[in-house]
């Protein structure tokens, strides 16, 4: 198998990785507009991780956020699957940034709030796997 | 019948196995059957081009169809999540508001009985962010003053095992005239009660800790009083189309619960004061 075909299909897990990122983002990012987030009755174990300030940058919900980072995961993996370099820089970009803040809201989790919300860490076990992804990609230079 | 003898005119082996398949390029004469080439746009190869080509240019415009069509779908399936989960709140009928003559009886409100603005909670004492909201409310009385009063109001959820036994409680103490202290400590305490198997016996605890008599507490609980007030705020909260805790409505009217946040509260009850001051 050829260089090109294996970074055909790291791409395109990678993009539905990200996909299910994005199911995930799009849940609390819904649970968050429609104020289950500061209630009991929808997930009251995530009240405390969701309900906190760090649930929002800005008053835009980090959900919110969350969801428009792996749709543009989704879309810069798929483009490099198809060959558009541009789109593999990109994805290293975004996929690093997420890292590090995936890293700043475990912090909060552990250290701050003393609370885990699972679909946190859904998310972060999701951008972990990505960033695998994107790391073992073959470079183009092994072509 | 013996099968006819096929013979292949072409160029190509691939282009006849093709041929073979296109029946009016057969042609049968004298129990042979001849396949004739019908001209150079229907050859394999020809199709072959056309279709690569299609796809070359399919291929440009998939990765933009693709990302457009997961685009919309996260998009419409977020929206219809959204319409699902949104609670249809209705407005506090007049005659079961705290201004109501059959409401106000059985009702525990702190603050200014005169106040112009009105915050009525529903809410579940084993529910964390119940718990937050009560100190939450406390901030607001000292802030508004004579401009404000809250009104409490019970609704259990389902889902917490000692939150219909802590409102009972509760209300027990209100039979005895402190259902606020009642509820300052079962807030306080949440955490720990909560977790326990058999709550009673600390609410039995917190109920001696307040001064109540424990003797005419342990009926009330397991009265009929305290049952029918419990079950009457419930009444109203499913009436009124209560699923989650804490629901707040201000002058009768529900707030939007992304607005639970202090600020939004804060903004609900400055608008209700300034509606009541142009009224």
């Amino acid at each position: 198998m050829t260089v090109s075909r294996f970074r055909t299909i790291f791409y395109t897990v990678a993009a539905i990785v990200a996909l299910a990122g994005l199911a995930d983002a799009t849940y609390l990012s819904v649970q968050a507009l429609t104020g289950e987030t500061l209630s009991c009755g929808g997930s009251p174990d995530c009240f405390r991780v969701l309900g906190s300030s760090y649930a929002r940058v800005a008053g835009i919900p980090v959900a919110v956020l969350g969801a428009l980072a792996y749709l543009s995961v989704f879309a810069f993996a798929t483009f490099a699957a198809f060959g558009y370099t541009r789109a593999r820089t990109l994805l290293i970009f975004l996929v690093g940034a997420m890292f590090l803040a995936t890293l700043w809201f475990l912090y909060v989790q552990a250290f701050v709030l003393h609370a885990y919300c699972r679909y946190c860490l859904f998310s972060a076990a999701i951008t972990f796997l990505l960033a695998g992804l994107v790391i073992a990609v073959p470079s183009s230079q092994k072509q | 019948m013996s099968l006819p003898n096929v013979r292949v005119y072409s160029r190509d082996s691939r282009a006849n196995l093709l041929s073979l398949r296109l029946p009016f390029a057969r042609h049968a004469e004298g129990g042979s059957l001849f396949v004739v080439r019908t001209g150079p746009h229907l050859t394999t190869h020809s199709l072959r081009r056309s279709f690569s080509l299609l796809l070359q240019s399919m291929k440009r415009y998939l990765p933009f169809v693709i990302v457009a069509a997961v685009a919309l779908a996260a998009l419409g399936s977020g929206a219809m999540l959204y319409r699902a989960k949104r609670p249809h709140l209705l407005s506090i009928p007049e005659n079961k508001s705290s201004s109501g003559k059959s409401g106000a009886e059985s009702m525990h409100i702190r603050g200014n009985l005169d106040a112009p603005v009105t915050l009525e909670e529903f809410a579940d004492f084993q529910c964390p962010p119940c718990g937050s909201f009560a100190g939450f409310a406390e901030e607001l009385l000292k802030q508004y003053d004579s401009h404000l009063r809250i009104v409490f109001r019970n609704f259990p959820l389902p889902g917490h095992e000692h939150a219909r036994e802590a409102a009972l409680a509760a209300e027990a103490a209100g039979l005895q005239g402190h259902f606020w202290e009642m509820h300052d400590v079962l807030y306080r305490e949440q955490a720990v009660w909560s977790k326990i198997p058999n709550a009673r016996e600390l609410f039995e605890s917190y109920a001696g800790t307040i001064g109540l008599n424990l003797d005419q507490f342990r009926k009330d609980v397991d009265g009929e009083k305290a049952r029918e007030r419990v079950d009457s705020d419930h009444a109203l909260g499913d009436s009124l189309g209560i699923k989650l805790t804490p629901t707040l409505f201000i002058n009768n009217h529900p707030v939007d619960p992304k607005d639970k946040t202090p600020e939004g509260v804060r903004a609900a009850i400055d608008a209700a004061l300034a509606a009541k001051s142009q009224a």
